[in-house]
């Protein structure tokens, strides 16, 4: 019994101790690695933390970049980094799924230990503004009697862009053909050059092509502020819902309390309502998969993405 | 013409090594999807068509394939040693970066390319000067990179197993 | 005369400050080899937070005007182009320094700088609305036709042989393959290491292959010095000035095709100074100048560098999509900020949008006195610094450089294995440049091609798509000018020596 007693009192005092150490974590500078190169909607959704972060905890958030294969350099290194919860790294979904999938990254999908997921940008399938197609049952009609001839470009192959044409493609039952660029930026300048028929962009980059363009569906659960005109997908029958989860991650030897502390800091962060504001002018949609519902919310991304990729016929 | 032979048979090698490059790339063309195979199918051909030329040069043109196009060739001759000993030192510089660490490697190396470079006849004293100088750079440069640009220089995994 | 309101408001002393120091820091930090404007961008944007938007704007316009500037030091003074914009500065600054010219080269680079940097300011600030319109004319077939003009450019360097040039560039295109494809998606010559799935990454190739190559051989030689000429002591301003008179047209010219292929969202940056070049070597009498010190092929480049400043701001500003990665941190720092860019930013934050291209003008115009006396200082390091410690302390350099373009040792082990297997090359009569000029332009040129054979396969035209296009077809003729041209003019010199014998 006084085993049993001391065992008690040595777990209260445990977690008073743990608690402790973290009322102040952090209390030192934090370094936050984006996989990806500087400019891009990574970057940018963390920039916006950077003066939230120092208001919450009085420290600085140090952006660094380890850019490579569409963020696999970072990833793979990822458990390389020390995990005294000073360094987080950004994570993208389809990428940290689709990768490893493909093969050949140097990573695994259950190496990264996803702590939080703060925002998505929905698919957004989007025509020039001096397109002929007005809705999206004009262009699914043109789509099912030219199978094959309406091009839609897209930021590279087997991207989240690529997975939302061919999502669209079997779900609305045509055939498109899908030109991957080596970007956004191209794809965007050969939409509004008009060679192409459409793109598959996300909210946020539709955000900036103001009145250049028009989204004819995106994929989000709701209507979004910004877009107040533009359809779901859902809501014109076709069961097309996600986008680009953007996220953090930590090194897999941090220990469980900094994993939940940190998943409570971005969480703080991503329920701020002036933070959520600035999120969605830019065309982002806040969300908040803290780290205890993270397994449930990857294991059911693992599933659709496997089952996308295995219909496209890349897997091996 | 002793020595354009030896000429010819350098010729015909470097024919044969560039078209085995470009069948090598066909070879490897076969497994990609459609879509990444157009491009390296077009460099194998090209590289293959290529060496044809250059074998046909090699035995018909003489002297063509001579001169060097741009003005690298200006420092060649000199001791071969030092050259050998500068990549040598490059190659461990760069291998034994993450694991030695940034300032224990780059002190070592610049020292040791220092040697490697220092004119015939130096004093002793120079080098010493040199060096110490070197040193300083290197500080300097590794404050500038890893606080001010926030540069992660690596500090080398060896000094955190001791 | 709402512009000249837009103009007072540039001017106060706070924004002649941040231009000022804009400038300063980022030709300091451009002349780094492996610090890029991009990484300078970035790691100076936290600082701008605290500024208005249009002060934080001109604060990293002036950075990253500053910081391509920058690049041309490290081009001319020890053969090494820091971005993929500064290879053909290489081609003849470093002969220039070789000759004991290097303070020359570098005012020469310093005022072709200035001119092309504000003639892409003027047609931003002026024409910005109808050049967006014409770069959108550009599709992927065009793209795919520009990569190959600049590819034409391998033939024109390499006259001794141009066969080994071609296979040169057949090499850089296969090095451009490695790792995870655009099209298509999958792994490409990356042998099975996850190393190289991020491909060959260009900046530590050109440090490598530039730069390597000199320093072995000039460990080689213990008695000579990098320079063969007399050096050099003072700026040699009235030469500059006549040198860049006389060169009028061929800034004005570099400059405007500068701002035009810098306009192209993508790939503009890299291929603008190399299309200025050929250019200028094609419309020259005495071509065969050209990659031997002369200074119309310095003025070409570097005016047509800083002018993909200005050009690169036309599709940010008027469309919303960065036309090079620099303008998108500047874009991602605005937007932190809480201005919306795109195209509102001319209609409804007209006055930062002018403010801002006021801003670049001015820090074009401080880049001239900046650029002289840090020109000068960075002459003085490399020509006074004895060989002995100059070879020690540019391979370092490279060292540094190239594991900070992306954080990651990889690159500096590609850095030094391609410096080793350049200098191999070039003693097999391979230069550099063919391999490079493949490097670069291989990515542009593969997608161009499979982009165009799939939409002209789905509009069931694929020879329309790459031979009955207007503006392919006018980038078609300069490439079959640019490759005709140096048989023409062989055949011309000899008819010269038949008059003569």
């Amino acid at each position: 019994m006084r085993k049993l007693g001391a065992i008690a009192i040595g777990g209260i005092l445990t977690a008073a101790f743990a608690s402790a150490a973290l009322a102040d974590f952090p209390s030192r500078t934090v370094t936050y690695v984006i996989p990806f190169n500087p400019g891009g909607a990574s970057d940018e959704t963390a920039r916006m933390k950077e003066s939230f972060f120092t208001e919450l905890t009085g420290q600085q958030l140090v952006i660094s970049y380890r850019p490579g294969a569409g963020g696999a350099v970072g990833w793979a290194n990822l458990n390389d980094y020390a995990g005294d919860g000073y360094t987080i790294m950004g994570v993208n979904l389809p990428h940290i799924i689709t990768q490893p999938l493909l093969g050949g990254v140097g990573y695994e999908t259950d190496d990264i230990v996803n702590i939080h997921i703060f925002h998505y940008t929905p698919h957004a399938l989007v025509v020039r503004s001096g397109s002929e197609f007005e809705t999206l049952e004009d262009l699914i009609e043109v789509a099912s009697s030219n199978p094959g001839a309406l091009t839609f470009a897209g930021s590279g192959s087997h991207s989240a862009n690529h997975l939302a044409q061919q999502a669209f493609d079997q779900l609305a039952g045509v055939t498109t053909t899908y030109v991957p660029m080596s970007g956004a930026a191209p794809a965007q300048a050969a939409l509004l050059g008009g060679h192409i028929t459409g793109a598959w962009l996300d909210t946020a980059s539709v955000a900036r092509l103001g009145d250049q363009v028009r989204m004819l569906a995106g994929a989000m659960e709701e209507r979004i502020s910004l877009f107040p005109d533009v359809p779901t997908f859902t809501e014109l029958g076709i069961d097309l819902v996600g986008g680009t989860h953007r996220g953090v991650a930590v090194p897999q030897s941090t220990p469980p309390e900094l994993r939940t502390a940190w998943s409570e800091l971005i969480a703080a962060i991503a329920t701020d309502p002036e933070f959520i504001e600035k999120m969605e002018a830019g065309g982002y949609v806040v969300t908040n998969i803290r780290y205890e519902d993270m397994d449930a919310f990857m294991s059911d991304r693992i599933q659709d993405y496997t089952n996308l990729l295995e219909q496209m016929g890349v897997l091996n | 013409m002793q020595a354009s032979r030896k000429e010819l048979a350098q010729r015909v090698l470097l024919a044969l090594a560039v078209a085995g490059l470009g069948l090598a790339v066909l070879h490897e063309s076969a497994r990609f999807s459609a879509l990444a195979a157009v491009f390296p199918r077009v460099v194998g051909v090209s590289l293959v068509i290529l060496a044809a030329l250059l074998l046909m040069q090699s035995i018909l043109g003489k002297g063509l394939a001579s001169g060097h196009s741009e003005s690298m060739g200006h420092f060649a001759g000199g001791s071969r040693f030092r050259s050998a000993g500068f990549v040598v030192v490059l190659l461990c510089w760069a291998f034994l970066l993450p694991t030695v660490g940034f300032i224990v490697t780059s002190s070592i190396a610049f020292v040791g390319i220092l040697l490697i470079a220092t004119e015939r006849g130096t004093d002793w004293r120079i080098t010493a000067k040199r060096a110490v100088l070197g040193l300083i750079v290197i500080g300097f440069f590794y404050g500038l990179f890893s606080m001010l640009l926030n540069v992660p220089l690596p500090r080398g995994r060896l000094w955190a197993l001791l | 005369m709402e512009i000249l309101a837009y103009l007072a408001a540039a001017l106060t002393f706070e924004n002649l400050l941040y231009a000022l120091v804009g400038v300063v820091l980022g030709t300091a930090i451009g002349a780094l080899p492996g610090l890029t404007a991009t990484m300078a961008l970035a790691v100076l944007v936290p600082f701008t937070f605290t500024m208005a938007p249009a002060s934080a704007m001109i604060a990293l316009g002036a950075i990253y005007t500053g910081a391509l500037y920058g690049g041309a030091y490290s081009a001319i003074l020890i053969n090494t182009p820091g971005t993929p914009s500064a290879i053909a500065t290489t081609f003849d600054g470093f002969p220039l320094t070789r000759k004991g010219e290097g303070s020359f080269a570098v005012s020469l680079a310093c005022v072709s700088s200035v001119a092309g940097g504000l003639i892409g300011g003027l047609l931003l600030l002026m024409l910005a609305p109808p050049l967006a319109t014409l770069a959108l004319a550009f599709g992927p077939v065009e793209y795919f036709w520009i990569a190959l003009l600049g590819l034409t450019l391998i033939s024109a360097i390499s006259e001794g042989n141009v066969l080994k040039g071609l296979i040169g560039g057949c090499i850089g295109l296969l090095l451009s393959m490695v790792g995870a494809a655009v099209m298509g998606g999958d792994l490409r010559f990356t042998f099975g290491t996850p190393h190289l799935v991020g491909g060959v990454e260009m900046i530590s190739a050109l440090i490598g292959l530039y730069c390597i190559p000199i320093l072995i051989d000039l460990v080689a030689e213990p008695e000579r010095g990098l320079f063969t000429g007399k050096r050099t002591t003072h700026v040699p301003l009235r030469r500059t000035l006549k040198a860049s008179w006389d060169g009028k047209v061929n800034l004005l010219r570099s400059g405007a095709i500068g701002t035009l292929v810098g306009a192209l969202p993508g790939a503009g940056g890299s291929i603008a100074s190399l299309v200025a070049y050929s250019e200028v070597r094609r419309s020259s009498r005495q071509p065969e100048k050209f990659g031997k010190g002369a200074p119309e092929g310095l003025q070409a480049t570097e005016s047509a560098n800083s002018a993909t400043v200005g050009g690169g701001f036309i599709p940010t500003l008027v469309l919303g999509i960065p036309g090079t990665p620099p303008d998108a941190v500047i874009l991602a720092a605005v937007m932190v900020q809480g201005v919306r860019t795109g195209p509102e930013l001319f209609s409804s934050h007209a006055d930062i949008a002018y403010t801002f291209i006021f801003g670049l003008l001015i820090a074009t115009i401080f880049m001239f006195p900046v650029g002289l006396v840090l020109g000068r200082w960075a002459y003085n390091i490399v020509a006074d610094l004895p060989k002995a410690l100059l070879v020690p302390t540019v391979a370092f350099m490279c060292v540094i450089g190239s594991f900070a373009i992306h954080n990651n040792i990889n690159d500096v082990r590609m850095m030094v294995v391609l410096g080793v297997f350049g200098w191999l090359m070039s003693r097999l009569g391979f230069g550099p440049s063919p391999i490079v000029l493949g490097l670069i332009l291989g990515p542009i040129a593969e997608q161009g091609l499979v982009q165009g054979f799939l939409i002209g396969g789905a509009s069931g035209n694929v020879l329309g798509m790459f031979f009955g296009r207007p503006i392919s077809l006018v980038i078609i003729l300069l490439i079959l000018l640019a490759l005709a041209y140096p048989l023409l003019f062989r055949r011309s010199r000899r008819g010269n020596y038949d008059a003569s014998e």
